[in-house]
């Protein structure tokens, strides 16, 4: 069935084909969206799934990781200062091994406040702390990769947190064509979850989440480690499956390369951010420019193998960072400071620019991408970058 | 917001419950400990149909030290001030499942635990708060006041009677 809807309604529609247990709401923009639309899809009796409107984020966080210890499905999502809020509860779901998925609608952190406008610095906080973290680009990606997201976190080789970041207003807000699959085919690619023992229940005597100290704490951790790294095989099963069965095929699970082969200069970025700059690569590779875009798809776990096999021995890599990472190794964009640490396993390491931009919502258009491009080919000729680190479009 | 308690009809059953412990060996509570009395009565009160969660504190700190657990029901731990949140989400899971058929239909008890830092202060409050609107799960919520944050050194926290000392008053020594 093909609708339209924004994207949190396209995430909405695979919780229904998912058929989430459980879910708790907490309103903050624009994430919220997704709430309403589950709201709606109870209400009219296509879900079936207890909905608790929680007193905070961090409640809502919590309520979540309890019910997905008895071994309920369940869903949570929130924005900015809100996902902040509740980042106690966000560990704890990933250091007790809880496959909740979420949904970061993403925006700026406050302050000032009520920037509403997308930027990445959310997600990007948990980095670190054993969530799965991925970046979708449209409506139909966004309900994909949520089935995708259940059936990776709930393997038991992963057992982990997945959130799904979706750009505040570019993508949460805007309306798309998707395709709705049917049911049938959702249960043949996602098994019901299953906890195994480690269900919390009467049945099944345990105690979850003893105090331990430095006798064991190294190697809870080490288990994460493992799980994490087993994520990169999972994904990529999960992704074939998914193609096989629904017809839809992503290619490379972790990255989206867009007309890389051969290119001198390749922007890489994340998000809503591909639709100007794919349209510059076509408008650039017309006039004879040897230009690309690699999308990061999946951030955690990184796509090291692929950023090498796609960037190593192209002459400028520019990264465009709808983030900050304040004093970082060279003042630039997390995204930036990933992909510089994973090439320097290149063979051929290119050079690197980087672009901070669209912070707090501020649009990057065509011509910005142009005008980025035009940078990137400069230095590509002159093979030197004067400037690593550029605030794009920055009022000085 | 009901909790099924077996009563003793016959002496008999005063006998069994007497002998059937849920709170047993393996905690490291001082002799006299109120809470871990409490825990040890209100376990034997609910049976073994029960979900036991408990917030971050003394009766979890002392209750549940890898490798030994004092709880022979199932028990899980929750943050400080998660009380509220724990039990809805544990409660309404287990309706869920239930009424998808994915749980077999029965009335399992949820009760969480926390003591006066973790269910007065924290934030706590408003999630127990929260807790107490959602009326259509199964639940309790079982505050252990013992009027400070005992585990962290005994601190003043928001229960604290005035005047008494903690090691968070501001007192004058003499």
């Amino acid at each position: 069935m093909e609708v339209v809807g924004t994207g949190t309604d396209a995430v909405a529609y695979a919780l229904m084909l998912a058929d989430i247990d459980v879910t708790s709401a907490y309103p903050i923009r624009p994430y919220g969206g997704v709430m309403q639309t589950v709201a709606r899809l109870i209400a009219d009796g296509y879900l079936k799934a207890e909905y608790i409107v929680a007193a905070h984020e961090h409640d809502q966080f919590e309520i979540v990781k309890h019910a997905s210890a008895v071994g309920a499905r369940t869903f949570v999502g929130s924005s900015g200062v809100g996902w902040l809020l509740a980042i106690e509860a966000i560990v704890a779901i990933s250091t007790d091994r809880y496959p909740v998925v979420a949904l970061i609608g993403n925006r700026a952190l406050d302050d000032p406040p009520g920037a509403y406008g997308v930027e990445h610095n959310d997600a990007l906080m948990v980095r670190d702390v054993g969530w799965l973290l991925v970046w979708v680009d449209t409506a139909q990606e966004a309900l994909d990769t949520t089935l995708i997201a259940y059936r990776v976190a709930e393997d038991p080789r992963v057992m982990l947190p997945v959130g799904i970041s979706m750009d505040g207003a570019f993508l949460t807000h805007s309306e798309h064509v998707f395709k709705i699959p049917p049911k049938s085919k959702v249960q043949k690619f996602l098994p019901p979850y299953d906890l195994g023992n480690r269900k919390l229940h009467p049945s099944n005597v345990i105690s979850v989440a003893p105090q331990v100290n430095e006798d064991w704490v190294t190697e809870i951790r080490k288990q994460m480690d493992e799980a994490m790294k087993n994520a990169r095989k999972v994904i990529e099963e999960a992704y074939r499956d998914f193609a096989k069965i629904f017809g839809r095929d992503y290619g490379n699970p972790f990255v989206e390369p867009y007309m890389v082969e051969d290119a001198d200069v390749v922007m890489v970025g994340m998000g809503t951010v591909s639709k100007p700059i794919k349209e510059a690569v076509r408008r650039l590779r017309a006039k004879g420019e040897r230009v690309g875009f690699l999308r990061i798809r999946w951030f955690r776990p990184f796509p090291t193998d692929d950023i090498i096999r796609y960037l190593s021995g192209v002459k400028v890599v520019a990264v465009v960072d709808r983030d900050y990472s304040f004093g970082s190794p060279f003042d630039g964009g997390a995204v930036f400071t990933e992909i510089r640490s994973a090439l320097y396993e290149a063979e051929h390491r290119p050079l690197m620019m980087n672009f901070i931009g669209g912070l707090g919502g501020r649009e990057i258009t065509y011509n910005d991408a142009i005008n980025m491009f035009n940078m990137a080919l400069d230095a590509a000729r002159k093979g030197r970058v004067e400037q690593r680190v550029i605030w794009y479009g920055v009022r000085e | 917001m009901t909790v099924s308690i077996k009563l003793a009809r016959t002496v008999k059953d005063l006998l069994q419950m007497a002998q059937t412990e849920y709170f047993d060996a393996g905690h490291r509570t001082c002799q006299g400990c109120e809470s871990a009395m409490v825990l040890r009565w209100v376990a034997k009160a609910a049976g073994p149909n029960t979900i036991v969660i408990g917030a971050t504190g003394c009766m979890y700190v002392a209750n549940t030290t890898y490798y030994t657990t004092a709880w022979a029901l199932p028990w899980i731990h929750t943050q400080l001030s998660g009380t509220g949140s724990a039990v809805v989400g544990t409660a309404a899971a287990l309706k869920a499942l239930m009424e998808k058929g994915k749980l077999p239909n029965e009335k399992i008890n949820v009760i969480g635990i926390c003591g006066d830092l973790g269910c007065a202060d924290a934030g706590g409050l408003s999630e127990v708060s929260n807790a107490l609107t959602h009326t259509k799960y199964n639940f309790l919520i079982l505050m252990y006041d013992n009027e400070s944050s005992a585990n962290t050194d005994i601190q003043e926290t928001t229960m604290t009677p005035y005047g008494a000392l903690t090691t968070f008053s501001q007192v004058v020594s003499r």
